[in-house]
């Protein structure tokens, strides 16, 4: 299996008391698989989300990303895991605003294995895909918020990820913009292979997913697979 | 894209927070390079002045009267001259070379004048005057001369270099002042009756309007042998170092001598080295207050950075980067305001020593190329100092912190 969580629990000390974000939260992927997760605003999918990328520690549960158990500790590990495996797409773009789009790619190039000019060509090549090559110098402030979240999924191509995490990546669009988007990434998920799981409000886009999940405080409320946990 | 590459960028798109920053590090670096550009040539002054005095210790008896250097020997009581091989032994740093003297008021004829016995072979040429007349003997082996690296360059030549021994005087051989030989009416080469011996004028002396002009000079011993003393002399005179003085020679000279009055030509060496000293304090007070003021500036600098960047933090925590780069990347930045703050400070300083130094210490002031190491690597220090706990703080925080905020 590409991706198991097992009874994955999250929670959240707070002087208020203890918040159970995410309760027992079984979930497997398949390789290639489009994921959307929707639900209500403090059901816990962007928790879940933050979980799988590794950003958020469960409390409780094992996770085994392509056999390998991602339960990481060290946070050299853990950035390493991300860096290799994991491509993010946010819904403010979370682009550095004093690079410009061809350096936010180059960003996340470095300390791969390809070199300076390598990491060049690769930066051009996504600006490509993402058609954007007349945009490569220009900084996030520059560009229209379509533009700048396309400039974000190529950053998260930049690496080759097998699995790409999107938090509400049209949550920030207008509607002709967000299905841009969504075709953006449905292609990259189709062309790459890459794995994609999306937390949205979108119904729209939600559709776009091969398997929907909904969410409700903290568990994986519907399913339209049959593995996961209710 | 490199880190640095990164924080070079981030550093120049936030030019003002970068100025506001420098701001303390470079002013504190620039105080303390213009009091240390003044102070050393201020020290090297004070050196080049005693130098040129020659002489600038001298050692009476407990009792002799001090009111003037000059004449301070002149009849005074005696004592052993054993004293000379005590200091000599005691080893102490600084001291360049010991003359021994002894002095009583004679009559020649008429005339009154001062004879003086010295050791040829230790006395000190210590008038400039008195190397014009070819009196040029063994160049004295100087303890503290060797000029410091930062004195290198220097406008102030130091003479003690160049000061030399009276090499040699025989038993019937004897130098004669100016102002004696006029009054005695004796030139060169002739001879001279001196307490019933017969001495040969093998030089007179040039005018150097001192007593040194009444006087006349021949061998210690035969001096102590005409005038019946014995081993006894009634002076020491001691060509000290100028910095060793300021560390407290004359101290250390009274402990090696306590039955013996030990003074310096204090009204001339006195006012310098304490406006030396008050320099130097002021200096470590500044200093104090650099690595306080310096490393909290830029430790707020860095904190306010890190506040301000917790969205672009969480930014590169999401694309891969460990906690180990953000300290990286802190640390960085503080190591080039540190750099920039270093050299900035040090020409900052410069320039204002040398407007300054006239106006201070009334002597002008060189740009002095080793402090600028001596700047960056403090600035360096201190902003790293200053950058580790903000740096620290910035890697603990949480990837997703503000990310899903505009």
């Amino acid at each position: 299996m590409f991706l198991a969580i097992k009874d994955i629990t999250k929670i959240y000390q707070h002087k208020d008391g203890a918040v159970k974000a995410l309760n027992n939260v079984t979930l497997q992927v398949s390789k290639g698989d489009f994921v959307t997760i929707t639900g209500a605003s403090g059901s816990g999918k962007t928790t879940l989300l933050l979980t799988l990328g590794g950003l958020i520690q469960p409390t409780a549960g094992s996770m085994h990303f392509e056999g390998r158990s991602i339960n990481l500790k060290n946070d050299s590990d853990l950035a390493k895991h991300r860096k290799l495996h994991i491509g993010f797409v946010m819904q403010h773009f979370a682009l550095v605003p004093y690079l410009t789009a061809s350096e936010n790619i180059l960003l996340a190039l470095n300390n791969s294995e390809l070199n300076r000019q390598e990491q060049q060509l690769r930066s051009k090549e996504l600006m490509h895909l993402v058609s954007l090559d007349h945009r490569q110098q220009h900084y996030p402030r520059q560009l229209s918020a379509g533009q700048q979240q396309r400039v974000a999924i190529a950053r998260a191509l930049a690496n080759n990820p097998a699995m790409i995490l999107a938090d509400e990546p049209t949550g920030n669009l207008d509607p002709v913009l967000a299905m841009e988007i969504m075709d953006t990434l449905r292609e990259v998920n189709r062309t790459y292979g890459a794995t994609i799981i999306m937390v949205t409000h979108s119904t729209e886009a939600a559709a776009y997913g091969t398997r929907r999940l909904q969410m409700e405080r903290g568990s994986v409320a519907y399913s339209d697979s049959q593995s996961e946990s209710l | 894209m490199t880190l640095f590459d990164l924080v070079k960028k981030e550093l120049w798109y936030r030019k003002s927070q970068l100025i506001s920053g420098l701001l303390a590090i470079t002013l504190g670096i620039a105080v303390i390079v213009a009091i240390r550009s003044i102070s050393v040539v201020s020290e090297k002054a004070v050196a080049v002045k005693l130098d040129n005095l020659g002489a600038n210790i001298l050692v009476l008896p407990l009792t002799a009267n001090i009111d003037d250097y000059y004449t301070a020997d002149i009849d005074a009581p005696t004592f052993s001259e054993a004293a000379v091989g005590k200091i000599m032994s005691s080893t102490l740093p600084g001291i360049d070379n010991m003359s021994p003297k002894l002095s009583r008021r004679i009559k020649i004829g008429k005339e009154l004048v001062v004879l003086t016995g010295i050791l040829p072979k230790s006395e000190i040429a210590s008038k400039p005057l008195w190397q014009k007349t070819g009196l040029s003997g063994k160049a004295l082996k100087v303890s503290c001369a060797a000029p410091k690296e930062e004195n290198k360059g220097s406008i102030l030549k130091d003479d003690k270099l160049q000061r030399r021994s009276v090499d040699t005087l025989s038993d019937n051989h004897c130098l004669i002042g100016f102002s004696a030989a006029k009054r005695l009416n004796r030139n060169e080469n002739e001879s001279i009756v001196i307490e019933n011996k017969s001495f040969l004028i093998s030089k007179i002396l040039p005018e150097t309007g001192t007593v040194d002009d009444d006087r006349i000079f021949a061998n210690l011993h035969l001096v102590q042998q005409l005038l019946g003393t014995g081993a006894q002399i009634n002076s020491i005179e001691i060509m000290g170092c100028c910095n060793e003085i300021s560390d407290g020679l004359l101290t250390k000279l009274r402990n090696v001598l306590p039955d013996t009055r030990i003074t310096t030509i204090g009204q001339i060496v006195s006012t310098q080295i304490e406006t030396n000293q008050m320099i130097k304090k002021m200096m470590y007070a500044f200093l104090l207050i650099i690595l306080v003021v310096g490393g909290v500036s830029i430790g707020n600098f860095i904190w306010a950075n890190v506040n301000e960047r917790k969205k672009e933090i969480g930014i590169l925590r999401l694309i891969g980067y460990g906690k180990k780069h953000i300290y990286q990347i802190m640390l960085a930045k503080s190591l080039i305001l540190g750099l920039i703050g270093g050299v900035v400070g040090y020409f900052l300083g410069t320039l204002a020593a040398l407007w300054l130094g006239p106006m201070v210490v009334g002597i002008s002031v060189p740009a002095i190329p080793s402090l600028l190491l001596m700047s960056v690597t403090l600035s360096v220090a201190i902003a790293l100092a200053g950058a580790v706990v903000p740096s620290w703080l910035a890697g603990k925080i949480e990837p997703f912190v503000n990310l899903q905020d505009q």
